[in-house]
């Protein structure tokens, strides 16, 4: 087994004759997490895809190595590439209602993406959903398989996204912004989730996210990006008390911001009546 | 005085479905909130909480089942003409999504004209004044104004609809999670916009949000949803903060649903 899920190096990523992504490199270690942190348009979802070989038209690759479980995408045909995609690597996207199905239900969602993998039988497919719904919260799995997306909320939703996306036990997961639609209880939860399951799974953890608590809570190693290039790249707590640059100060210092006195008073009246 | 009163408000929504199985569901069920007049009210509740129903019926967008939508005073469902053109002056909105707010062909002086050209008569040079100064006054510069929606980043765009909203100088604007969809760099921004303008205009907003470090933030009082009803309310936060121990389970959950702000 090889130890590192994704290395990414020197990426750049061109959009007519504008590089989009310029210089950046990464590594995600088995049973670690990293998160890509930067605010919106800064390309860390053109990154991922760029690791998926899914960028959209328009969109290309001129350099850098990506490896993905130790074998280098630009040495597969299209249809390893397929392949890796399949086995290799699991996304959990942000938006949860469109990336289901509206007319299948959610044991269709099961079946569909375990008959791409492997032969199964419906039952052991039946059970293998059950199992995997359990794992991340439902109640009852056996009703929750027979509802449509439009019936279950989007934290249901997500939490059947992560199932889906955990089955197969891919060695790398990326969780694209997977928890910035829903509300903070829906986020804590899923994040919990994740984080646990990648634990006890060692799989490898790629959040992408603008949300520096979330990286906070969940990262061993952030990486900064900002117009399509790394500004800063280290161990999470080294992030928090020493960033180097001006940005990451900047950054720190917003997010910080967020957290009013007023917010921690508040707080900390409600855990002292909680715990007495 | 209060501005707006809901007062023992019910409203659900039906379930579509065949052979008229039709489940009520959701909505509010006996919620009571006054939302006096200046500063920034506060409504704190996870998803699915009634939250957004709760702003729909104070602007009038939607009519309770039972109980009363008073807008100072007076029962939404009895102003009729010219008195309904004036509350629907005086109340407006920043929604969430700006891009699905504004219509995609409009620049942003026309989108910021279109309510001015609905309740005064203005020509369009006189609008584009006005537009500039509107756009000046939530921090985009006039060049701004021959843009058209996607030309704009999502923090700019938001900044265009709140200067939609202050363009006829209303007594009340409703924020319905305007910050939750931007990014931290521009949530901040516009939450520092926020407080500027609460400062310098005296309208009075209400903040709806499930994420309590941004509500606090903003707000000078808040109440707490949960299932349709209030479970919480509080009208001085400062006071609160002083207050001691508050037993609140969904204010208390929603606190604690809050991710800490360094790494363990």
């Amino acid at each position: 087994m090889s130890c590192i899920a994704l290395e990414v190096e020197h990426l750049r990523v061109i959009l007519g004759h504008r590089h989009i992504i310029r210089n950046v490199s990464l590594t995600v270690p088995g049973g670690a997490t990293v998160a890509l942190v930067g605010e919106s348009g800064s390309g860390k979802t053109m990154t991922t895809m760029a690791v998926m070989g899914l960028l959209p038209e328009g969109m290309y690759r001129t350099g850098g190595r990506i490896v993905v479980d130790g074998q280098d995408v630009d040495e597969l045909s299209p249809e390893q590439y397929r392949q890796i995609r399949n086995k290799k690597v699991a996304v959990v996207m942000q938006n949860p209602m469109s990336s289901f199905d509206p007319i299948l239900n959610i044991f269709q969602h099961f079946r569909e993406t375990l008959a791409s993998h492997a032969d199964m039988e419906r039952r052991a497919i039946r059970e293998k959903a059950e199992v995997a719904l359990d794992e991340v919260g439902f109640a009852d799995p056996k009703a929750t398989l027979e509802l449509y997306p439009f019936q279950m909320s989007g934290g249901m939703l997500q939490r059947v996204m992560l199932a889906l996306a955990l089955i197969q036990s891919p060695p790398l997961v990326i969780a694209d912004e997977a928890t910035s639609d829903l509300d903070v209880m829906s986020q804590s939860r899923i994040l919990k989730l994740l984080k646990e399951h990648c634990a006890k799974r060692h799989l490898a953890l790629l959040i992408i996210t603008h949300d520096l608590s979330v990286a906070a809570s969940m990262a061993d190693e952030i990486v900064l990006m900002k117009d399509g290039e790394l500004v800063e790249y280290g161990r999470t707590r080294e992030f928090f008390k020493t960033p180097q640059t001006l940005y990451a100060k900047r950054l720190l210092e917003l997010h910080r911001g967020l957290y009013t006195d007023r917010f921690l008073k508040i707080t900390s009246n409600l855990v002292a009546e909680a715990t007495s | 005085m209060s501005f707006i009163e809901l007062k023992g408000v019910q409203k659900s929504y039906r379930q579509g479905g065949l052979l008229g199985i039709r489940r009520r569901i959701g909505g509010l069920n006996g919620l009571d909130l006054k939302i006096m007049s200046g500063g920034c009210r506060g409504l704190l509740g996870a998803s699915g909480c009634g939250k957004s129903t709760t702003g729909r019926l104070i602007l009038g967008l939607e009519q309770p089942d039972e109980g009363h939508v008073l807008y100072k005073g007076r029962d939404l469902r009895e102003l009729k003409g010219a008195e309904r053109r004036e509350f629907r002056r005086n109340s407006q909105v920043v929604f969430q999504n700006s891009h699905g707010a504004v219509n995609p062909r409009f620049q942003a002086w026309k989108i910021i004209g279109e309510p001015l050209m609905n309740f005064e008569k203005i020509s369009i040079p006189e609008l584009r004044v006005r537009a500039a100064g509107l756009l000046k006054k939530v921090g985009l510069s006039e060049t701004d104004m021959d843009k058209l929606p996607h030309q704009f980043s999502g923090g700019e765009l938001q900044r265009v609809c709140i200067a939609r909203a202050l363009a006829l100088s209303p007594e009340f604007i409703l924020f319905d999670e305007a910050v939750s969809a931007l990014d931290m760099l521009n949530q901040s921004l516009v939450l520092e916009l926020l407080m500027e303008l609460k400062r310098s205009t005296g309208t009075t907003f209400l903040f709806i949000s499930h994420d309590m470090r941004v509500l606090l933030k903003v707000s000078d009082s808040i109440a707490v949803m949960e299932g349709g009803r209030i479970s919480f309310y509080a009208d001085d936060l400062s006071e609160l903060e002083t207050s001691g121990a508050v037993s609140d389970p969904a204010l208390r959950s929603l606190a604690g649903a809050v991710l800490p702000p360094e790494p363990l």
